[in-house]
């Protein structure tokens, strides 16, 4: 089997990890922003997935599925607290976050 | 598994079987008392099992965990934090509140678990678990009163940074792993080190920075603070920073050599530039949480300093004054927020927080008002209380290693730290102005605070009750 070279892989998940990022920078709407951080939690999976089929070990694949729970639970959480924002302010703006200050 | 691996993991087991009590408690008959009381025993049971099963040397607990010396002190440091919010919440919450009250103690006891496991880890795998446990359901505790603005506000800043950071941390040990093919945390960094896996051990510090909110990773610090329930606030800059630190030392302690120059010089600016900032910035503010939110990132570069130090030298002796330092931070954080605690409603929209508001307190509350001057006193450094035991190992261990840039930014930041600090001490003996609100205090949780303020001086004027302990556990770990 050919497996894909480690510098492609990894230049992958730098590029899916920077979307990520400009995302999280540039969206206003709170959803959004919860979603460009996902992206960047799974690109950080990615990159164990071609760890370990690198050294051809499952150990990779495993710490994956770690990954993806643990990113279930945030979205959970982050999900109830938009729709706290949302009853709160009728909106979804980051930029209506700003009393606290100083 | 063997059985004698089952035993030592038995602390984990315990506050597991807590969490399961609690929920089928919460799910067949709501009582906030019971509640409370299951998990102050829970914690406490976990506390006598770790203070009479204290480790010696190290063992392995399968291939994600490990039972040692280091991790076990700074799980006693968590869990003394976790029992003092347990005991302050039957309080702050009130008898009536609007809010459901078996949930935050269900939270507690499930983010104690996740510290314990982050300071118990010695694979990746265990510290994801440890820290996501402990964050998320640090999350929710910030947003626990849903009705407070300010508080959700805080929750959601800390959710997309919080997260930002993990994935950072993640992607960092990503990088060990595809450089050395290892997922143990000492086994990762004693493969070779090259371009790729020190990329990777940079975003692992700035990941666990960021929880520790050191220098340019502290933004979120201050609006989360301030934003949050009282009592949650002090379980972020407990519970987390405790374990987190534990982790960071662990990694320190194991850097390879060729690498040690680097991360020391990065480190040490990160100290520095923490150190000079977080005091700045405290100077102007009004509310105490805010004020404590700035001190805690100079607190944290102090804490960085023994981090620095470990790696140059001597490394149980850093132990013990890193170790000193943050038991002597955690002490006066304690006190101080347990005061706010006393005073605020967990179903008001905001906690009575603000310097003016305080003012004159002594008159009317003369033993709070005299533990919390002498818990800022501890973290200006004042001798007698413990405050200044740490500063003082700290300050000689900087002596020592000749660290003359670390030492000057520790000592401008100490003066600078005790305007601020004496400040609110002087508005808290001032005459009064307007009515401080009544007090309406467990009294199991009274005799709590008191034992903590005891200790900040017992500790202070005899600082070989724990230092001695302290010399003996950590030089064979």
């Amino acid at each position: 089997m050919m497996s894909v070279p480690m510098e492609h892989g990894m230049t992958l998940v730098a590029l899916l990890w920077a979307v990520g990022l400009i995302g999280l920078l540039a969206r206003r709407n709170t959803l959004f922003m919860l979603m460009s951080m996902e992206i960047m939690l799974n690109a950080a999976a990615l990159a164990f997935i071609l760890a370990g089929s690198h050294w051809q070990q499952a150990d990779g694949q495993v710490i994956y599925i770690v990954i993806i729970t643990v990113a279930a639970a945030e979205v959970g959480i982050g999900l109830a607290l938009l729709i706290r924002l949302r009853q709160h302010i009728q909106d979804l703006n980051i930029d209506n976050l700003d009393r606290l200050k100083g | 598994m063997t059985l004698r691996e089952l035993y030592l993991l038995s602390p984990v087991i315990i506050l597991g079987l807590g969490t399961i009590i609690l929920m089928l408690q919460a799910a067949w008959k709501r009582q906030p008392w019971l509640a409370q009381s299951i998990t102050v025993l829970t914690l406490m049971a976990t506390t006598a099992f770790l203070i009479f099963e204290f480790p010696q040397s190290t063992t392995p607990i399968t291939l994600l965990f490990e039972y040692e010396p280091i991790g076990s002190f700074f799980a006693l440091l968590v869990l003394m934090a976790s029992l003092s919010v347990a005991l302050l919440q039957g309080a702050y919450m009130g008898p009536n509140s609007a809010e459901v009250a078996e949930e935050f103690y269900l939270l507690l006891l499930l983010s104690s678990m996740g510290a314990l496991l982050l300071v118990m880890a010695q694979h990746v795998a265990g510290v994801i678990l440890g820290v996501e446990l402990m964050s998320l359901s640090m999350l929710a505790m910030l947003a626990y009163n849903r009705e407070r603005k300010l508080a959700l506000e805080g929750a959601i800043k800390y959710l997309l940074l919080s997260g930002t950071s993990t994935s950072m941390l993640l992607f960092g040990f990503a990088l060990l792993y595809a450089a050395s093919g290892e997922l143990n945390l000492t086994l990762m960094l004693a493969a070779d080190m090259t371009p790729m896996s020190e990329a990777g051990f940079v975003l692992v510090l700035i990941g666990l920075a960021f929880k520790l909110s050191l220098f340019p990773l502290h933004f979120w610090t201050p609006d989360v603070y301030q934003g949050a329930p009282v009592n949650s606030t002090l379980l972020l800059t407990s519970v987390s920073k405790a374990a987190v630190f534990a982790v960071l030392l662990k990694l320190l302690l194991v850097i390879p050599e060729a690498f040690e120059a680097d991360i020391t010089r990065m480190l040490s600016w990160m100290a520095i530039a923490s150190m000079l900032l977080g005091n700045w910035l405290a100077l102007r503010q009004k509310s105490i949480k805010r004020l404590m939110a700035y001190s805690a990132i100079a607190h944290m570069g102090y804490v960085l300093v023994a981090g620095v130090i470990a790696l140059g030298i001597d490394h149980s002796l850093v132990l013990e004054g890193a170790s000193y330092y943050l038991l002597a931070y955690l002490i006066a954080s304690i006190i101080i927020f347990a005061v706010i605690t006393y005073m605020s409603q967990l179903d008001a929209q905001e906690d009575l927080d603000e310097l003016p508001k305080l003012q004159g307190m002594f008159w009317q509350h003369p033993w709070l008002a005299t533990i919390m001057a002498l818990a800022f006193l501890s973290l200006a450094g004042m001798p007698i209380t413990v405050g200044f035991i740490g500063k003082f190992y700290l300050l000689t261990l900087a002596v020592k290693l000749s660290a003359w840039w670390l030492l000057s930014a520790m000592l401008v930041g100490s003066a600078v730290g005790l305007y601020y600090y004496l400040r609110v001490v002087f508005a808290l003996f001032s005459p009064q102005q307007g009515a401080i609100p009544q007090v309406a205090g467990y009294s199991v949780s009274k005799v709590w605070t008191g034992l903590i303020a005891l200790s900040l001086i017992l500790l202070g004027v005899l600082p070989g009750i724990i230092g001695d302990q302290l010399k003996t556990i950590l030089s064979i770990g």
